[in-house]
Order: C-alpha cells, then sequence, then structure tokens
C-alpha cells in the first residue's frame, strides 16, 4: 500500500478541531506580537535593519525545517513550542504592517481572509474532486511566484507586483483546499496525533499568512 | 519543501511592504539647518552655488545620495535666513539668480512640497530680496513663510 495513503485513522473532526484551534492560537500570537511591536516605531526599525532581519529569517526558516524534518518523532510539547515561536517571530516582522496599514483596514482583511479560508477549505474537506493531483502544479506556481517575488524587490514594479499578488492568491486558495484534503485523507503518513495537529496548524497558519498579506496588498487602505 | 517556500515567500511579502514603507516616511530635506527632529536630513551648505553643484554630483548626505533624497522627500525646507546674506544689491541680484536656479533643480527632482523661509530683516535690501523670491515662489509652486 501506498505509504502517502491512509496509515492511521483519526477521529477527523477531532483532528481538525485541534489544527484549527492551533492555527487560530498561532495567529493569535503573530497578530499580539505585531501589533505590540508596532508601537514603538525605533523597534520596527532595528527589527528590520539588515542584520536583526536576516537572523529571524534565518531562525524562521530554521524553524520550518526542524517542524517538516521531525514532526513524527518531536515531542509534543517541542512541537508545539516550536510552532509558537516561529508565531512569534513572524510577529516581530509583520509589526512593519501596523505601522503601513489602519487598524481597520486589517482587521477588515483579517476578516475576509478567514472567510475565504473557511469557504476553501469547507471545499477541501467535502469535495469527491481528488485535488492532490493539484499539488505539483501548486508547487510548480509556488516557485514560480517565489522567482518573480525576488525579482520585484530589485525591480519594485507596482504593474508586476499586482500580477503576482494575484496569482498568489490562487495559488493560496487552492493551497488551503489542498492542505484540507491531505489531511482529511491521513496523507501524512505515521505521526501521533497531538503533532498532526500541529503539523496541520502550521500547513494553513502558512497559507492563511499568505493570502492575508496578499488581500492587503490589494485592499488594504494605508495610513496618511 | 513547500513550507520552506511558503516561509521565504512570507518573509520576501514583509521585505518588499517594508521597502515601501521605508520609503514612505515622511522626510524633511532642510537647508540652512535650522529645524530639528526625526527623518530629517540637514544640508549644512548655506552658498547656493555649492549646493547647486552638490546636487549636480549627487553628493552623499548621511548614506543617501542628494537626488535620492529630493525625490524621496516630503517637504524641502530652505531657509533664505541661513542662505542669502547681502548688504548690497550687486550680491542680492546673484543670489536671487542663483536661487532661481537652485529652484529649477529641486523641482527637476522633486514635485512635493518646498518652503522657503523668507528673511526676517526688516531692512530694504531684505524686503526687496523677500519681493523677488515671492515672485519666484509664485512661479514655482513654493510656499513661503516668516
Amino acid at each position: 500500500m501506498d505509504n502517502m495513503n491512509m496509515v492511521e485513522n483519526y477521529d477527523n473532526n477531532k483532528i481538525f478541531a485541534k489544527i484549527f484551534l492551533w492555527m487560530f492560537i498561532g495567529l493569535l500570537v503573530t497578530f499580539g506580537v505585531g501589533y505590540y511591536v508596532s508601537s514603538n516605531e525605533i523597534m520596527v526599525e532595528n527589527i528590520h535593519k539588515n542584520s536583526t532581519f536576516l537572523i529571524i529569517a534565518i531562525v524562521e526558516i530554521v524553524l520550518c525545517i526542524v517542524l517538516s524534518a521531525r514532526i513524527r518523532k518531536m515531542n509534543p510539547l517541542v512541537a508545539k513550542t516550536l510552532y509558537l515561536l516561529y508565531a512569534g517571530l513572524t510577529g516581530l516582522t509583520f509589526s512593519v504592517i501596523f505601522i503601513i496599514y489602519e487598524l481597520e483596514s486589517i482587521m477588515f482583511v483579517f476578516g475576509i481572509t478567514s472567510i475565504v479560508c473557511l469557504i476553501f477549505g469547507l471545499i477541501g474537506y467535502y469535495t469527491k474532486i481528488d485535488l492532490t493531483k493539484l499539488g505539483t502544479f501548486l508547487f510548480m506556481a509556488l516557485i514560480a511566484v517565489i522567482i518573480a517575488s525576488i525579482i520585484n524587490i530589485f525591480i519594485g514594479s507596482d504593474a508586476f507586483n499586482l500580477g503576482i499578488c494575484i496569482l498568489s492568491l490562487v495559488i493560496f486558495i487552492g493551497y488551503m483546499a489542498y492542505d484540507i484534503q491531505v489531511i482529511k485523507r491521513g496523507m501524512y503518513g505515521n505521526i501521533n496525533e497531538e503533532n498532526l495537529a500541529i503539523y496541520g496548524a502550521f500547513q494553513i497558519y502558512l497559507d492563511f499568512i499568505n493570502i492575508f498579506i496578499r488581500l492587503l496588498e490589494l485592499f488594504g487602505k494605508r495610513r496618511d | 519543501m513547500k513550507r520552506i517556500i511558503n516561509v521565504f515567500i512570507i518573509i520576501v511579502l514583509i521585505i518588499t511592504i517594508y521597502n515601501k514603507f521605508s520609503y514612505q516616511k515622511p522626510l524633511v530635506f532642510s537647508l540652512g539647518n535650522t529645524i530639528n527632529g526625526n527623518y530629517i536630513y540637514k544640508y549644512n551648505n548655506t552658498r547656493v552655488t555649492d549646493i547647486i553643484n552638490d546636487i549636480k554630483n549627487n553628493k552623499t548626505i548621511d548614506n543617501r545620495n542628494i537626488q535620492n533624497i529630493l525625490v524621496k522627500s516630503s517637504t524641502i525646507y530652505l531657509d533664505l535666513n541661513n542662505l542669502i546674506n547681502c548688504e548690497n544689491y550687486n550680491c542680492t541680484y546673484t543670489n536671487i539668480s542663483d536661487l532661481e536656479k537652485l529652484l529649477i533643480l529641486m523641482r527637476l527632482y522633486s514635485k512635493e512640497r518646498i518652503i522657503i523661509r523668507l528673511l526676517n530683516n526688516q531692512n530694504d535690501i531684505a524686503n526687496y530680496t523677500n519681493e523677488k523670491v515671492m515672485i519666484l515662489a509664485k512661479k514655482y509652486d513654493i510656499i513661503t513663510m516668516r
């Protein structure tokens, strides 16, 4: 039997309840830290100075690699700690968003993102269409987006950024449905329930953050 | 791999947003060096002809090129009390002519607000200078203040 197919039978309702709880906790940490740090503009500037931001970025990538590679054998408490640490670090870098955009706008876009994620999450959960076949296509499109995004850091073209933004939205909305279906079908292999909840939460947390930032770029209202 | 790329994309997005933010900070370029505060680039050279040459040569102030500062500044502030100091009309004519060249050059780079603080003195030369500067201000869409 293919190792990627169902190995353990989980109670899906229980698993998804835990996943969404941890996703919510992660988002709370991120936005809470971001909002708190944004009250000190000098601190925000210090975070975004070259070496500090680079260190944060490296630590985030390392945490992601560790969570991805070791989640199956990791102590659940360690997994939760690493996940929350990642969410906190993202909050530090997120602080600039609270300075640039109006708070009401951020909350509005957060609401829109939640609705979008809910809709496509439900589609992923209930659809009989095999979304896992989309995985390769979405991944290739993701590579294209990241290359384009890096190029646009140097070009700084608003029109190009708009195109990247819309494409990214489509990709990550697709990934939201895809990830939910992968979790539901138990395609993560042999992993205990607690760690699956953290891992699943981490997956859709990342999808949520990407969708949120793109929607904020499109619909967010900047401060004067 | 997908998760790592997700994280990378979020980092790139934050960098992009921050870069936009750092260029939209309220930036004031002060010539004549009389105001203090955050996000103010002070320019210490008080000779108008030297300022013109520095702009043409794209001199660096606080690790930033002067042309870039002119482009990105939300406000450019010139204090004539520190830039023009004439005791005769010949000097005044020259300074006003140089000032006009400076304003043309600034308007080439900046479409934002330029404020000129007029001379405080009440003598004839100062009044004449202020009148001429106000004509220039109207011509180049500049705000004057005392």
